[in-house]
């Protein structure tokens, strides 16, 4: 439509309003009040139907102060079925610290393992011929209540163990696995409220160190749903997946509000029992039940102790507060608004420097329970060889590598058990090249080879200062023909920067005597699946993070465990290692003699290199030392790791 | 028209298809078992193959995909693999229910004052081509859209949270004044989700009184009706949110809000405004305006009625995909300034290989570009009759 302007008959028209849209204005202006009208009534219907919350009454912030520690990553549930099963992560484990009562603990700094729930030691385990079990026997305490005040009994221990072995270990997964092994644990029973009995199918360190530390589950919350779940099409499922809000705890914090990805709050439990762990600088320990009774070690305390770890709680609360980044926790640490940080993995050395020279920060360092090796693979030549491998552990400087390269991040490891793990790492263990420069490392190298029968077409040479003049080449097995093209598997960099760098050069130094090696990157799982589902490899490097129990001594390095998907990837198989640690992991009633067993099998590894351990990490961790005091700040893993009766029990507010 | 709009709504049910098929493919062949991932080494063989077999994971991939698009045709996303950052067994559904409204309320507010002040600044430098005032703005934007985000977002942080202790470090709560709230059972969706609702209908509002003011005469009168027909919407607001009691709450997720918001908003209003700016200059030298100003129409008039009007169409186009696209800038985001939304949930669950996750937040995304690329081509074929008839 056009408006019309006749010819010869000039009229006003205003052109910022011509006709032709006035008809539209006018509907469209009439819709659009109509609209206003409709928005208006439903604004109003909805002020009427508000919902109306009304806050409780704030009881923390008036029963007195709250421990706030940073996260920087998500725990995903608050669940023991899943914390310690599937879901077994470490932010898991850092909120639900020590909610559940143990059987036994460790001590921090000494790792002593020590009643906790129960009363005394255990019983020996001791053969019982007419039923052909093996059995031992612990006492419980009797003051130790459940947050809704019931006791906790023997009935609650039984109850754990069956209720593990009907939803089944190997399905619930993770620590499950340790916790009740089905080839070891046959059944548990409750002898009366307060005495449980453990019967087994063989005596296996697993009962000390794995069954005798598991979480007890109340029986009362949980036999009602474990029940449900049975019956259902996936029992793991569902049960791990059950919500615990409401979940009866008898530590020193309950379990708390959980807002996924913000917080994880959880109050002081009134019902809990203190108690009290004493360190004795002549290696003895002593836990106080808090009325008076005393459990002892073997050694008997000394003079003053040196550490008390008194578990309070010391405050009304903790909450757990949750950030995307590393760097936005530390600022936070930085301005106060958390007292403590848990990182896993430690503070990253530029957040370490940075927290250094803030005032009320400190720092603090101290060894990681873990192990990152270089493995051979035995079952190819010349892995298989011990004067090659002992010949790549001569050419290898640790202490370069971590001083010179990584910048002192990293720390040499010379045993497969961590020196942090002081209860039973053995400190005088032979170290290959220690102490060697570049040059006497090259020509011991050469020596070692040439004493296994390896000939070269090109020998490698030394000059007097320790310079190689001429790189080895064309190296030949004793039989004379040449060593094949051999491939060291890492992670990338992208995973572990430290272990790719290492990598790079364990590859330079290994070509430099003519070694044909070709570092190859790999994703972290692609890695694993090619060392351990498929055994293709020739040498890799990995890591692992340690139990303080070293299990691994067994089911690393033990020949059973040398087929496919199995953890004794390098294929080593001593019949004189078979038994002795078949003997170690079976000596449950002798400790120190289990300590001496342990000690036999690093030696015979650093030997016979299996695996070459190469360095770990520190943990650095920073807490504000204006806001709170741990009672020790010495111990494997940091803080965050340590046994610490659930670490935050026992700190105390400044 | 109808036939028109079939046609594009089979081409987008097609594309989603091809989509998810896509993603779960590129999962499918990343080296390496994804159970790796999710159990330690030095768990027994048996507890891994359990976990194989519950996970259906011992199913051929053809298989696999077959259930996998079953369910997603009953609209169940699948559940999550228990891997670092996720519960295992929990329906991803739940986990984009809990998730999705912490980011869109976030980045919608972003997109909506990235567009408005991208428009407004735009129509403007354009208009004043060649002078300081399009210079300044152009050199300003352009510098700004080009710093690293995480950088801005440190750097903010750093100045506005740890010097100036002006607004906290991240998260979306002050935990003391939610925590009587918490108490009796609020969830933070029970905030986030009436702040959509009260978003969404102020859009509306707003729109409809745009509408229905706009051909008022007397400018002033004009204005004064759109003040008071906004002081009546914020007046019934905040009435509604005084009656839930939950207007402390909503205030802190806006004070929460503040840095992420400011962040984004500097580094990317820079976008919309060049191309505000780009199209403006390209209409403005069509006849159209000639006539314009021939009638004797104000330079604003002109520039606001008839030129930003005509430039407006790309700029729509960018706006209906940056809101799709919302996930985009929410991965960096979330993660530095601890947002924990789709963003923050799609990286770890890439990280961690957690397909069920991976794919069911995809698939959200997916939906949301091709109902906004429908959108724009109704919208296009709406307004052009020659892409109506092909």
């Amino acid at each position: 439509m056009a408006a019309e302007i006749p010819f010869g008959a000039p009229k006003q028209v205003d052109c910022r309003r011509l006709p032709y849209g006035d008809s539209v204005t006018t509907t469209g202006t009439r819709i659009a009040l109509a609209g206003l009208g409709v928005l208006a009534a439903l604004g109003a219907k909805l002020i009427q139907s508000a919902p109306q919350w009304k806050p409780a009454a704030d009881e923390v912030s008036a029963a007195g102060q709250t421990i706030v520690v940073g996260l920087i990553d998500d725990p995903s549930s608050q669940n023991p079925w899943a914390i310690w099963g599937i879901n077994q992560t470490v932010w898991n484990s850092y909120i639900a610290q020590r909610a559940l009562p143990q059987l036994f603990a460790y001590t921090p700094e000494t790792w002593q393992w020590v009643p906790s729930l129960a009363v005394d030691s255990p019983t020996p385990v001791t053969f019982d011929e007419e039923k052909a079990l093996w059995y031992s026997t612990v006492k419980l305490r009797q003051d130790r209540s459940w947050s809704d005040g019931t006791p906790v009994t023997a009935h609650d221990v039984a109850f754990t163990f069956t209720a593990i072995a009907e939803l089944g270990a190997a399905r619930l997964g993770g620590y499950f696995t340790n916790l009740a092994p089905p080839e070891i644990l046959s059944r548990v029973e409750a002898l009366d409220d307060y005495t449980v009995e453990f019967w087994l199918q063989r005596p296996d360190a697993r009962y000390r160190f794995g069954t005798l530390l598991a979480p007890i589950m109340q029986r009362q919350f949980w036999a009602p749903r474990v029940k449900a779940a049975l019956a259902t099409d996936d029992p793991i499922n569902t049960i791990v997946n059950d919500d615990v809000t409401n979940e009866p705890v008898a530590g020193a914090f309950l379990r708390g509000v959980f807002e996924r990805g913000s917080f994880v709050d959880r109050r002081a439990n009134p019902r809990y029992t203190p108690s009290e762990q004493r360190l004795y600088a002549n290696g003895a320990v002593a836990v106080d039940d808090g009325h008076g009774g005393a459990w002892t070690g073997s050694i008997e305390p000394e003079g003053e102790p040196r550490v008390v770890v008194s578990s309070g709680p010391h405050a009304a609360g903790v909450h757990y507060r949750i950030y995307g980044s590393q760097a936005a926790s530390v600022l936070a640490l930085q301005a106060g608004e958390i007292d403590f940080l848990f990182t896993s993995l430690g503070l990253e050395k530029g957040f370490a420097d940075q927290l250094r020279t803030t005032p009320g920060i400190t720092i603090i360092e101290n060894p990681a329970n873990g192990i990152r090796f270089m493995g051979f693979n035995m079952r190819r030549e010349p892995m298989a060889r011990l004067p090659f491998r002992q010949a790549v552990a001569t050419l290898i400087d640790k202490e370069f590598v971590t001083k010179n390269v990584l910048q002192g991040v990293a720390y040499p490891l010379d045993s497969v058990v961590p020196p942090g793990n002081v209860a039973w790492y053995d400190p005088n263990l032979p170290v290959y090249g220690r102490g060697l420069t570049r040059g006497e490392r090259i020509r011991e190298a050469v020596r070692l080879l040439e004493s296994g029968g390896f000939s070269w077409t090109t020998r490698p040479q030394v000059a007097a200062d320790g310079t190689l003049t001429r790189p080895g080449e064309g190296l030949r097995l004793p039989n004379g023909k040449p060593v094949p093209p051999l491939e060291l598997l890492t992670p990338t960099e992208a995973y572990d920067a430290l272990r790719s760098t290492f990598g790079l050069w364990v590859e330079r130094w290994l070509r430099e005597v003519g070694i044909p090696v070709r570092r190859v990157t790999l994703a972290f799982n692609a890695l694993t699946d090619r060392v351990y589902d498929e055994q293709n490899m020739d040498m890799w490097i990995l890591g692992f993070s340690l139990d303080p129990y070293p299990s691994h001594l067994h089911n690393f390095f033990h020949s059973r465990y040398r087929a496919l998907r199995l953890r004794n990837a390098s294929g080593y198989a001593s019949p004189e290692y078979d038994a002795l640690a078949d003997e170690f992991v079976g000596e449950v009633n002798d400790l120190d003699h289990a300590k001496e067993l342990a000690f036999r099998l690093q030696e015979m590894l650093a030997h016979d290199l299996p695996y070459l351990p190469l360095f770990e990490t520190p943990i650095v961790e920073g807490y504000r030392s204006d806001r709170l005091r741990f009672p020790t700040t010495r111990t494997l893993d940091g803080l965050q790791g340590a046994p610490i009766p659930g670490l935050l029990d026992s700190v105390q507010l400044e | 028209m109808v036939q028109y709009v079939l046609r594009r709504l089979l081409q987008s049910i097609v594309l989603l298809a091809l989509v998810v098929a896509a993603v779960f493919l590129v999962f499918q062949v990343m080296p390496g078992d994804v159970t790796s991932l999710m159990i330690n080494p030095q768990t027994p063989p048996e507890a891994r193959e359990a976990m194989i077999e519950r996970l259906g994971l011992d199913r051929p991939v053809h298989e696999r995909f077959l259930i996998y698009l079953e369910r997603i045709a009953h609209l169940d996303l699948g559940t999550a693999f228990p891997t670092a950052s996720f519960r295992g067994g929990e329906p991803v559904v739940d986990l984009i229910a809990e998730r999705l409204p912490r980011t869109f309320l976030l980045f919608s507010i972003v997109v909506l004052l990235n567009y408005t002040i991208g428009f407004a600044v735009g129509k403007r430098i354009a208009w004043r081509r060649g002078s300081m005032a399009e210079l300044l703005p152009t050199s300003i934007g352009v510098v700004l859209y080009n710093v690293f985000t995480p950088l801005a977002g440190l750097v903010v942080l750093w100045l506005f949270a740890l010097k100036l202790r002006l607004f906290p470090f991240g998260g979306w709560q002050t935990f003391a004044l939610w925590r009587p709230f918490i108490d009796r059972g609020l969830t933070s969706n029970d905030v986030f989700l009436p702040m959509l609702g009260t978003g969404v209908f102020f859009v509306a509002w707003l729109g409809l009184l745009l509408l229905a003011t706009r051909r008022v005469d007397r400018r002033a009168v004009g204005t004064a009706l759109r003040i008071g027909g906004v002081a009546v919407f914020a007046a019934g607001a905040l009435w509604w949110w005084q009656r839930t009691g939950l207007l402390p709450l909503a205030t802190d997720v806006v004070y929460h809000m503040t840095l992420p918001v400011a962040t984004l908003v500097l580094i990317g209003f820079a976008s919309p405004m060049l191309v505000m700016r780009d199209s403006m200059l390209e209409t403005m030298r069509d006849d159209f305006v000639l006539t314009a100003r021939a009638k004797g129409l104000s330079e604003r008039q002109v520039r606001d009625r008839h030129v930003a009007r005509a430039a407006l169409l790309p700029i729509a186009t960018s706006f209906a995909l940056a809101v799709a696209l919302v996930l985009d800038g929410a991965v960096i985001t979330e993660t530095l300034f601890s947002w924990p939304g789709m963003g923050q949930a799609v990286l770890r669950s890439v990280i961690e290989q957690n397909y069920p996750v991976t794919i069911g937040m995809v698939l959200v995304v997916g939906v949301a570009v091709l109902v906004a690329h429908l959108a724009v081509d109704l919208l296009y074929a709406v307004i052009d009759p020659r892409v109506r008839h092909g």
